[in-house]
């Protein structure tokens, strides 16, 4: 049991309940340093991460073939870039 | 590409010269298809709350943000269960596997449990998803994402059953990897959801 605890994927749940729980802190409006109008972009930034995150080490896409990884990774850039585009107003 | 290729003794082993499909095509088909979906819908979100910012804002601020965190972490550790499931399965643990995956479960019938009170709640206070734009988005979204959750639990339980019974590496593989890829999309789609609805300015 010892050996399938302790892999590296433990690192990186401990990593993605940090990060959650830190965007929770930063979109609550407990943490200082960050301006309200940059709140959102870190958010999604932050969450697309985690997503990416999920994707090659939980779903092993870091060892797929490499078209299931890119379409994995387009769709973490286009829906993340597209979220910030329309959050900038920009479309 | 397929399961079959597998071999018993090396399955951890792999490298980057070796790829492996996590389950079967149609698996990720139907994930990739179904994070499309998904997608547009973060978008449409989106694009609603710039339209309505003031609505949208005075209407999140209803939220308990605390649940939302919550199930959050619930579903990244049911993930986690699932990863070290899988890690046990590889290493020839069925029992272990089968016990990790029902733990997985576990956490997301108690996602479910936090969800059905958090929508008693809404709902006693009569908000509802005529109420505006916001809380239609909101029952549209998270509604959705909780069938996921249902049909997920469902199939990781089945998972828990058929490590339990024994796991033959050449046969069982793929239907336990597609099983484990479609529980983390569910978690990974929350992981959107959450910031995206609860926390967003």
């Amino acid at each position: 049991m010892r050996q399938v605890v302790s892999h590296y994927t433990t690192w990186i749940w401990l990593l993605l309940v940090a990060l959650t729980t830190m965007s929770w802190e930063v979109g609550d409006g407990q943490a200082t340093g960050i301006s309200v109008s940059m709140v959102t972009p870190v958010l999604l930034l932050v969450a697309f991460f985690k997503v990416r995150m999920v994707g090659m080490h939980f779903m092993e896409l870091k060892t797929a073939p490499l078209p299931l990884r890119v379409l994995f990774e387009a769709w973490v850039v286009v829906t993340c870039g597209t979220l910030l585009l329309i959050y900038f107003q920009v479309i | 590409m397929s399961g079959a290729e597998i071999t018993a003794d090396a399955p951890m082993s792999r490298t980057r010269a070796e790829r492996h499909m996590p389950g079967e095509e149609g698996v990720w088909v139907f994930i990739m298809g179904d994070m499309t979906v998904f997608a547009l819908f973060f978008l449409v979100f989106a694009w609603y709350s710039g339209q309505a910012p003031e609505l949208f804002a005075a209407s999140q601020a209803t939220l308990n943000a605390g649940y939302g965190l919550f199930n959050t972490c619930l579903l990244l550790t049911s993930s986690w269960f699932v990863v070290l499931a899988m890690n046990a399965v590889r290493h020839r643990l069925d029992r272990q596997a089968a016990v990790l995956f029902v733990l997985a479960a576990c956490c997301g019938l108690g996602f479910s449990v936090i969800k059905v009170l958090e929508y008693g709640e809404k709902i006693g206070a009569g908000l509802v998803p005529v109420t505006n734009d916001f809380y239609m988005f909101y029952y549209i979204l998270t509604g959705l994402h909780f069938v996921h959750v249902v049909i997920g639990m469902i199939v990781v339980l089945f998972m828990a059953l058929r490590a339990w019974r024994g796991v033959n590496l050449r046969t069982h593989l793929s239907f336990l990897e597609g099983g484990a890829s479609y529980w983390h999309m569910v978690d990974l789609l929350w992981i959107v959801l959450f910031p995206l609805i609860y926390l967003m300015k």
